[in-house]
């Protein structure tokens, strides 16, 4: 079996490599056959070379290695390489046999030709700049000259100019996704018979102008992005990322040039006083999984989604597939193992950032209160000419009278259970990430470590990895502590002693509140009886109540600290032991949603007599405990509160700053993003033994790969990595995104990998094409409308896309483009066209995702079921595709049986197929169904009063362009026939016709029934016909 | 020949490539199998069928055409069902000795102290395999069975653990073996789905859809899930009102119009015409499938059918038996779903998870291999068993046992498997494999190799690799093909 398709092969061959080229190519004809066939062990991969001899340069390739030369110039005969691969000698034979690889007759003999015109090496096309070659005809469209002159080499005919119907669909399809309406093909048609050119021109710039315009083409972003709006994983948890959703649409109207596009997704958090719309850019980062399961260790998966970030960044940005260097050097790119983890540096030494996303009118209120607050301390400053002394002087009080604390240091952090494993970062806190648990308690153990014991002191500390920096991992960033137990253990006690706790005091006092109702749980709480409230809850010996320091919005993202005094002081002899349990049962039972967990503590304790925490913000007491150069502005700031605060003349300004800042407002939402690690949180990357998380080896520093144009900073920062990406200079980024857009109109890119131009890729046949709009896309300030327009006006988009017998012969898949576009619409076009064509549509631009009616048996089948799945019953459920909820362990059936892509992973293109579950949902599935009968009635209203108006409105509604007369009469023969059978009762004409049979719309005069009915089965035929599931 | 004739008789799915790439994926692995089912594809098939999912040529001769994964969804005991240790009884209560090394667990804490079984171990057959008393039914088929007591995955969670087991993956995004296997077989069936999933209907699993769908292959390789409920297929069922006669003047008035169409030398034009005629046969013929009224009683007892607790699984479990007979290519029938112990994961208590979980499945599972053994099916039938990892030697909350990826059972039977015989082993607590271990990739490998699919060739170029099932390459379990 194998043999003979390898002979069939063969026979292949002839067609596609020799056909028309007189000499041989290196990245064309050699390269595929060596990188597939030599480079894994001959290749740039030092560790995995064999017999020191690498073929993927000049260099190797000509040494002399003992005596014998792999490849000699000009010389078969004398190289090594020749002799190897024709060897019956077993031994001797490349590439060796337990490679399971072997080379082709036809392959050995474009070897062999090649050494013999001179085993010239070429740099790898993609790797070199992109020019452009002068234009072989100057008086037509840079496109079509290029390919006009390339069909003239095959041999080939370009195809006719598209009928005016195909092509106003076509644009619409492409620039909009959505078809046009009988009105607008009018329009078109009526213009393009006085003049083509302007016709198309006018359209294309409408079209542009249109907020769908957006919208269509975010959703080929958005497959790049892996966006979705869930986690993934076992918990899958909802998600707010809408907000990234909607940058992505603004950016694409805006014609956000395709650099700066890139730049702010990368790094907008970086550049020079970020607006809120850059940190939103930065959501791209982080649109992959997160895993939340139970007992999970965290950094197994942050790490995973470092990776992540990798693949999106090398295929999104820069067109190359980096994954394989993860566990080893880069078999066939020169990509080594040390430069994968020298990019993974940029990605990898990052917060897990989430932020809240404001309101522009919240914005203006945001900073007016700031503002405010500015001034009234200016004030301050301005009537107490001495404020800096006396500041300097209550600091000095503050640091002499302050309680002792010795922080402590445990020895094991746990989560009851083991649901988590906290981890000790540098300065003995307790960082907490992973599973979020809405009801046990956190676990501390250590040696004690003073001789006697009066107090303890619990600090909740904030963190970039927690939701708006903690300190709290709640929906809000907020936490709970119902209780605190402490246990001491002493040298020779079996057990652990319960230690009896007298009072506890905050930096901020709490009011006793019910807790929210967003927390509740039926079974912990069915009688709504927990409560939050001040310190004093940690030791009330209630778990129904909680402590839960919530300052309002905004200002409740800071630190906060509770100490505790003992019944009596404890004497502790050496070797004794504490266990600390803060119990935490105050979340919700939405699996893991509710949560109210504290994501960052830090236990300290005390011999002095009654500690107490000081009245002033834990902010201010962690900035007394810094060396005076370490202070940062929030720190200053903080200790200017603190000491305001302190003075009685001034209470009257500090309760107008208090009550301005609990004006803040409540975010609309929120979005995941990157910001950088701070210096005292700062990861290190290391290359990671075959790519395995928990094999760290040497530190690796932030670099580039040799292969692109080298990094100007000597410190480069992720801001640098995005700058580089889009210098003009670097050869890939506009190749990859002009390819992109060209596959997005045509169906295939010109590189039919748009994911990888690398070494593995052969010279694409209209390398011209590509490069000329590579660069004119870059003159043209990265233009992504002025690219697309370009595109979209040359001739050989417009062609004809009828196949006719001798494209069939001779280029099948269209490489050359003697024709225009056709294929099967995307999932999203073809479920919009659906919802356009029938008027059912709802365009409304951004916001929310919508969910979609599913079937019940698909919403049960979650691991976690997703109570908050209301499918929409108002105009929402009419919405474009592109904003249906998108559950990753609940692909969507309709769009999925379509082939779009889960979003798991980066995805540069989709696959089409056409199966019969497809065929079944555009028959069978309620958004169809429910089109069908709304497409009926429209037809009724809208069409005319005669049927032969109806059915040519309802070819323009659906497939662009009027009936034939043929079409005509099948049509009405149809609905005659259909009439007949429901007029026999054998159809159910209210349940065909309308979605709700006890709410019938209201008819046109005339119009009865059982016309909507058998219109409706005429419907479902004309949305499922091939010329409306297809651009054509 | 002519080069472009073979064009004409493309699958539904083209790979989104030109020519040249495709020839290139072609010497680079991927056309191994994907072209020469096309090659052969075109010497079978006259012209007018271009049905994708028809049947393929292996790489070599298979000795299983259909492959049934009874899939033990949260992890069944080794300990209590196929690999007995006494010594762990003699061990419990104590800590666990350290020359056994050391193990992660999700839950269970470093103090925690082994736990002997409750079950007792019988010998059966004429192989006199010990087999526990939780499968007393299964247990008499026992010299059918090639039971793997050194099986090993890589994560000790639940969703990653599936992953693997079903894409060779840990994470989601992969396509799932029964995707791969209609991917490099077709179907048998014009008019079936060739590639099932029977969830439980208690609930879903924590690893959800993606584990058994098709990742990056294309939707034509996506199971078909029969789900509980009235409706077990999504959108088979007819739109109010409409009757499939009438279904099937609509499909045949599309395909009229259809024909009339400018495009008709376009083969993805032939290809939706192929998609419609199939889906009406699938409106016809599936519902047929579902139906089991035409079983005998005795049959139906055989599966434990109309009785509890075993109606569910029975019902399943004898609706895969008519699915291989239709040509079905891979069904999956899933034990368990919902919260941690409607699956076999048994944190609290190990006893009372067991019993329940083998009373539900025992019976059916030994009356689908009687069943297809008696009917002949069992010859190129293989039946796989087992979960996503097996559970800790060690207590978990007293008398639960945590997850345990190290060293846990499997089994397989017909389709060539040599049954009646156990290999590879645990330590004497169960802890580790340590003779023969066999990691999923070799569990997918021995699945692939009963089929006649040489791991190797089986690969669909993807993001600039040619990725296959088996990611790293799986060894064969030799001593049971």
């Amino acid at each position: 079996m194998k043999r003979s398709s390898i002979t069939a092969l063969i026979a292949f061959i002839p067609c596609f490599l020799f056909s028309k080229k007189a000499s041989i190519d290196y990245s064309r004809d050699i390269l595929p056959i060596l990188s597939h066939n030599c480079f894994e062990c001959h290749g740039p991969d030092e560790a995995a070379r064999e017999a020191n001899l690498r073929l993927d340069n000049s260099d190797g390739a000509y040494a002399n290695l003992v005596g014998a030369v792999a490849i000699a110039p000009g010389d078969p005969e004398g190289s090594e390489l020749v002799y190897r691969i024709n060897t019956k000698d077993g031994d001797e034979r490349m590439p060796p046999k337990d490679s399971k690889k072997s080379l082709t007759g036809e392959e050995k003999k474009l070897l062999q030709a090649w050494i013999k015109e001179g085993a010239e090496y070429d740099e790898h096309w993609a790797f070199l700049k992109p020019e452009k070659r002068t234009l072989p005809n100057r008086s037509k469209h840079p496109i079509d000259a290029f390919v006009l002159d390339r069909l003239k080499k095959e041999g080939l005919k370009p195809s006719e100019p598209a009928d005016p119907y195909t092509l106003v669909r076509r644009i619409f399809l492409d620039l909009i996704g959505l078809p046009p309406t009988p009105q607008e093909i009018d329009t078109f048609v009526r213009s393009h018979k006085k003049n083509e050119g302007k016709a198309v021109d006018n359209l294309i710039d409408d079209l542009m102008q249109k907020p769908a315009f957006g919208e269509k083409w975010a959703r080929h972003w958005l497959d790049v992005a892996r966006y979705a709006d869930s986690n993934g994983f076992e918990k899958d948890k909802p998600r707010d990322q809408w907000i990234y959703r909607d940058w992505v649409i603004n950016a694409l109207n805006d014609d956000l040039p395709y650099d700066q596009f890139l730049i702010e997704q990368l790094a907008g958090d970086l550049l020079p006083n970020p607006t809120q719309e850059q940190i939103i850019a930065t959501g791209f980062m982080r649109n992959g999984m997160i895993n939340e399961e139970g007992a999970i260790i965290p950094e197994e998966f942050r790490l995973a989604g470092i990776v992540d970030r990798m693949d999106t960044f090398g295929k999104a940005a820069i067109g190359l597939t980096l994954q394989c260097a993860q566990c080893h050097s880069h078999k066939f790119d020169p990509i080594s193992h040390d430069e994968y983890y020298g990019l993974f540096a940029f990605f990898n030494e990052t917060h897990e950032a989430k932020s809240w996303v404001y309101s522009d009118k919240q914005l203006e209120k945001i900073d007016s209160i700031r503002r405010q607050v500015e001034e009234l301390e200016q004030s301050i400053r301005d009537q107490i000419p001495t404020w800096k002394q006396d500041l300097d002087a209550w600091k000095q009080t503050q640091i002499e009278n302050a309680s002792n604390w010795k922080v402590w240091d445990s020895s094991l952090q746990d989560w009851n259970g083991g649901l988590n494993h906290p981890t000790e970062l540098q300065d003995h806190s307790i960082l907490t990430l992973g599973h979020p648990s809405v009801s046990g308690f956190s676990i501390t153990e250590g040696p004690a470590n003073l001789p006697r014991v009066s107090g303890m002191r619990i600090e909740a500390l904030t963190h970039g990895d927690q939701p708006f920096q903690g300190p709290g991992r709640s929906y809000w960033g907020t936490f709970a502590i119902s209780e605190v137990e402490l246990f001491l253990k002493k040298p020779g006690d079996e057990d652990w002693n319960a230690v009896e706790l007298k009072s506890a005091s905050a930096d901020f006092e709490t009011e006793v509140s019910p807790l929210k109702n967003y927390f509740k749980h039926e079974g912990l709480d069915p009688n709504k009886e927990r409560t939050i409230g001040p310190a004093g809850y940690l030791v009330d010996g209630d778990k129904k109540t909680a402590w839960a320091p919530d300052r309002g919005p905004i200002i409740r993202h800071a630190e906060s600290v509770a100490v505790i005094t003992f019944k009596e002081a404890l004497e502790i002899p050496e070797g004794s032991h504490f266990k600390v349990q803060l119990v935490q049962n105050h979340g919700g039972s939405g699996n893991g949603r509710e949560n109210q967990m504290l994501g960052r503590y830090r236990f300290s304790f005390s011999d002095d007599a009654d500690p107490l925490a000081p009245s002033y913000h834990h902010a201010a007491t962690l900035a007394l405990e810094k060396h005076e150069d370490d202070l940062t502005t929030k720190d200053a700031n903080a200790l200017f509160r603190a000491w305001i605060g302190s003075i009685d003349e001034l209470k009257e300004t500090v309760a107008k700053i208090a009550k301005l800042e609990a004006s803040y407002p409540e975010a609309i939402t929120s979005v995941l993003h990157t910001t950088d690690t701070p210096p005292e949180l700062a990861r290190t990357t290391h290359l990671l033994d075959r790519g395995a998380w928990d094999k760290p080896k040497q530190q690796i520093a932030r670099t580039t790969p040799a292969i692109l144009p080298a990094l100007s900073s000597n410190n480069p920062s992720r801001l640098d990595l995005a700058l580089w990406v889009t210098d003009k200079n670097s050869p890939t980024t506009a190749r990859v995104q002009v390819n992109r857009i060209w596959q997005a109109c045509f169906g295939n890119g010109l590189v039919a990998t748009p994911e990888d131009l690398g070494n593995r890729t052969p010279k694409p046949e209209y390398l011209d094409v590509l490069d000329w709009l590579a660069v004119d896309f870059m003159e043209n300030d990265w233009s992504q409308k002025k690219l697309i327009k370009t595109i979209l006006t040359s001739k050989t988009y417009q062609q004809s896309s009828i196949i006719s017998k001798e494209h069939l012969e001779k280029d099948l898949r269209n490489t050359f483009l003697a024709r225009g576009p056709r294929f099967r619409t995307e999932a999203e076009v073809l479920r919009d066209v659906a919802l356009a064509a029938s008027g059912l549509l709802t365009q409304k631009i951004g916001g929310e995702s919508i969910f979609p009616p599913v079937p019940d048996s698909v919403i049960k089948y979650n691991y976690v079921v997703p109570d908050y799945w209301y499918a929409a019953t108002d105009e929402n459920r009419y919405r474009r595709s592109l904003y249906m909820f998108k559950k990753r362990s609940m692909p969507d059936p309709v769009l999925t049986s379509f082939d779009a892509p889960n979003g798991d992973v980066s995805c540069t293109s989709r696959v089409r197929s056409n199966s019969p579950l497809s065929a079944l949902t555009s028959l069978n599935e309620t958004i169809f169904v429910e089109s069908s009968q709304a497409l009926a009635q429209r037809i009724l209203k809208e069409g005319g009063n005669r049927d032969e108006e109806r059915v040519n409105y309802a070819y323009l509604l659906t497939t662009g362009r009027p009936a034939t007369d043929w079409e005509t009469r099948e049509i009405l023969n149809l609905i005659e026939s259909q009439q007949e059978r429901l007029a026999e009762g054998w159809l159910g004409v209210r349940e065909i016709a309308f979605k709700d049979t006890d709410n019938i719309p209201e008819l046109p005069e005339g119009v009865t029934p059982r016309d909507a009915a058998s219109w409706t089965i005429a419907s479902r035929v004309l949305l499922n016909l091939d010329e409306t599931l297809t651009k054509n | 020949m002519s080069a472009d004739k073979g064009f004409q008789h493309l699958p539904h799915s083209l790979p989104t490539r030109n020519r040249r790439e495709f020839i290139r994926d072609a010497f680079c692995g991927f056309g191994g199998l994907a072209l020469s089912s096309m090659l052969h594809a075109e010497q079978k098939r006259n012209s007018s069928s271009i049905n994708p999912l028809s049947p393929k040529t292996p790489h070599f001769q298979p000795k299983a055409k259909s492959v049934i994964f009874l899939f033990m969804s949260g992890g069944p005991s080794h300990m209590e069902t196929f690999d007995p240790k006494p010594l762990l009884n003699k061990l419990h209560g104590q800590k666990r000795p350290a020359e056994f090394g050391k193990a992660e667990y999700q839950f269970v804490q470093p103090d925690a102290k082994l736990l002997g079984t409750k079950r007792t171990f019988k010998q059966y057959g004429e192989s006199g395999i010990e087999v526990s008393d939780l499968f007393p039914h299964t247990a008499t088929c026992v010299d059918d069975l090639a039971i793997i007591r050194s099986c090993y995955g890589d994560s000790v969670v639940h969703s990653a653990a599936e992953y693997e087991l079903f894409t060779g993956r840990l994470t989601p995004g992969a396509p799932s073996m029964g995707s791969w296997i209609t991917y490099g077989l077709g179907s048998e069936s014009d008019s079936l789905p060739s590639y099932v999933v029977m969830p439980d209907p208690q609930g879903a699993l924590p690893a959800g859809q993606p584990m058994y769908t098709q990742g990056y292959l294309p939707a034509i390789y996506q199971p078909t899930m029969f789900r509980p409920g009235e409706n077990p297929v999504l959108n088979l069922d007819l739109p109010k009102g409409v009757s499939l006669k009438d279904r099937k003047a609509t499909l045949d008035f599309i395909n009229n119009l259809n024909e009339s169409n400018l495009h008709q030398e376009d083969h993805e034009f032939s290809a939706r015409i192929n998609s419609y005629d199939l889906a009406f046969k699938m409106q016809t013929e599936a519902p047929e499938v579902l139906d089991l009224s035409n079983e005998s009683q005795e049959t139906l007892d055989l599966y434990g059918i109309g009785k509890e607790p075993t109606n569910d699984y029975g019902r399943r479990c004898l609706m895969a038996r008519k699915l291989v007979e239709q040509g079905v290519r891979f069904t999956t029938v899933v034990s368990g779903g919902g919260t941690g112990n409607l699956m076999w994961d048994a944190h609290d208590d190990i006893e009372e998870n067991h019993l329940r979980m083998a009373a539900h499945t025992d019976l059916p599972v030994a009356g689908l291999l009687k069943d297809l053994k008696r009917r002949g099916l069992l010859y190129d039938t293989l039946i796989v068993w087992g979960g996503e990892f097996g559970r800790s030697p060690e207590a978990q909350s007293g008398v639960g046992r945590d997850h345990h990826n190290l060293g846990f059972t499997m089994w397989m039977a017909g389709g060539g498997i040599k049954g009646g015989q156990v290999v590879g082993a645990t330590d004497e607590i169960g802890l580790r494999a340590i003779e023969k271990p066999y990691h999923f990739r070799d569990i997918h490998n021995t699945i692939l190799h009963q089929l006649g699919i040489d791991q190797n060739q089986l690969t669909y170029p993807h993001l600039g690799r040619d990725e296959r099932l088996t990611f790293l390459e799986g060894k064969l379990i030799e001593d049971i093909i």
